[in-house]
């Protein structure tokens, strides 16, 4: 019993992470309005509450990926050696801590500390080496492993090539998320289709291969322009092999009536745009430079982020439901469709903005402070899709604490 | 099974509450926020 409650305290945390994230993504968005007379936002600058929205997405996938990896190895594993459950539990408390501290750092300095990030690192390697030596080790299991491995190894990495090594953070993103996350998008739809296991177990490695190509090419396309035109032919069609595989999951639905299936699709759809065509797109030498501080950053950003965190969000509702033995929805549509509002049709604001900026500013070389009041309109539709998202958020957590355990 | 009645739960009953709470206040409050400053800029681009 006990590793079902550490389960379900580890998606509590990444909830209340999720919440977090959406409160200071649109806690940004707002500080790119008109400020008010005696603004109280003004306390937290516009980098600092970026950084810990992207902080909060950050520690929310991992506990996401901690928790999914959990799930998998619990659902095919009858009871747990005490060794292994004593181990976790270590693990669990030593993650919580290093949440609080990564936070309360950001809060005050601004930035992740170098040694939070090694904590992270060693949690993360230890948890998959301590799930590599249970008793049965699956296909699923595998993938997970390697690709919170290779997470891992990334962030221990990071310490000895310096912080915000842009190489590094792009294999963490492309390579090691992605590669984890299709280990438990298939673990998922094995609960919610009708699909075989067999089927699962060989799309999870035959698409965690072809994302995995997909990121290094991407990661990699500074070092040969050849790299980069491989990239935007391949990354696409791996992302769409990944989207045409799934769907014979989501067109035998079973009897399951969690959204594990809504929110997994939208993952997929927004990995897709996300990774597979715009960041391929982005990633060609001439169009790089011309984009690097425009809005289309923060739009691949964003899609990259909430594609991944969408498998986390489609995680709780699985795993929740079945905690919980009752086999309906925790949370409800209307989550689902206000978050999807929010980042489809925020990402069209920054699409939209990114062009204006990248013509007018940087072809046609206007000033961007002359451009500034120009793009107020799309500022303010940046911002009204952020408040809908956290609205969305902020109910998708009504709706799990509602139905909680 | 209540998640308070389990042994050796990461954080006790209180804290999960506490933690829940603030965050629930912070992200109420950015909603609440936001309300009043996209109010004020749509009355700013409306010219009001």
């Amino acid at each position: 019993m006990q590793i079902k409650q550490r389960l379900y305290e580890l998606l509590t945390l990444c909830v209340l992470l999720v919440m977090l994230y959406a409160a200071f993504n649109l806690l940004s968005a707002l500080q790119t309005l008109p400020a008010l007379p005696l603004d109280p936002l003004l306390v937290l600058s516009h980098s600092r509450l970026n950084v810990l929205a992207g902080l909060c997405a950050e520690l929310a996938l991992l506990t996401g990926f901690l928790a999914g990896g959990i799930a998998i190895f619990q659902s095919v594993t009858a009871s747990l050696a005490d060794s292994i459950t004593h181990r976790l539990r270590i693990i669990y408390g030593a993650w919580l801590l290093l949440v609080i501290a990564a936070l309360g750092n950001a809060l005050i300095q601004g930035g992740p500390q170098p040694l939070l990030i090694v904590g992270f690192g060693l949690l993360l390697g230890a948890a998959a080496y301590i799930l590599r030596s249970g008793w049965r080790l699956t296909t699923l299991l595998r993938v997970w492993i390697v690709g919170v491995g290779l997470a891992a190894a990334f962030l221990l990495a990071d310490l000895l090539l310096g912080p915000d090594n842009a190489l590094l953070y792009r294999l963490r993103w492309l390579v090691a998320y992605p590669l984890a996350g299709v280990g438990l998008a298939f673990w998922l739809m094995r609960r919610f289709s009708q699909v075989s296991a067999n089927w699962v177990e060989s799309g999870a490695i035959n698409v965690g291969g072809l994302l995995v190509l997909a990121g290094l090419l991407l990661s990699m396309t500074t070092l040969h322009p050849a790299v980069a035109v491989g990239a935007l032919l391949i990354a696409p069609t791996c992302y769409m092999i990944f989207a045409a595989h799934s769907y014979r999951a989501f067109s035998t639905h079973n009897a399951t009536y969690t959204l594990a299936g809504h929110w997994l699709a939208l993952a997929i759809i927004l990995l897709g745009v996300g990774v597979g065509v715009l960041s391929a797109f982005l990633s060609l030498p001439a169009i790089g430079p011309l984009i690097a501080s425009s809005a289309f950053v923060g739009l691949r950003d964003l899609l990259l982020q909430w594609g991944l965190l969408a498998i986390v969000l489609s995680l709780v509702n699985q795993v929740s439901a079945e905690l919980r033995g009752v086999n309906r929805r925790v949370t409800g549509l209307m989550p689902f469709w206000m978050v999807s509002a929010g980042v489809i049709g925020g990402g069209f604001v920054l699409a939209l903005t990114g062009s204006a900026q990248v013509y007018t500013g940087v072809i046609f070389g206007i000033e961007a402070a002359a451009l500034e009041s120009a793009l107020q309109p799309f500022r303010l539709l940046h911002a009204l899709s952020a408040f809908v998202l956290a609205c969305g958020v902020a109910i998708y957590a009504l709706g799990f604490w509602a139905r909680r355990l | 099974m209540k998640r308070s009645e389990g042994q050796g739960a990461l954080l006790p009953k209180w804290g999960w509450r506490l933690a829940g709470g603030l965050v629930a206040l912070t992200l109420t409050g950015s909603i609440l926020y936001a309300l009043l400053r996209l109010g004020n800029a749509l009355l700013n681009l409306t010219g009001s």
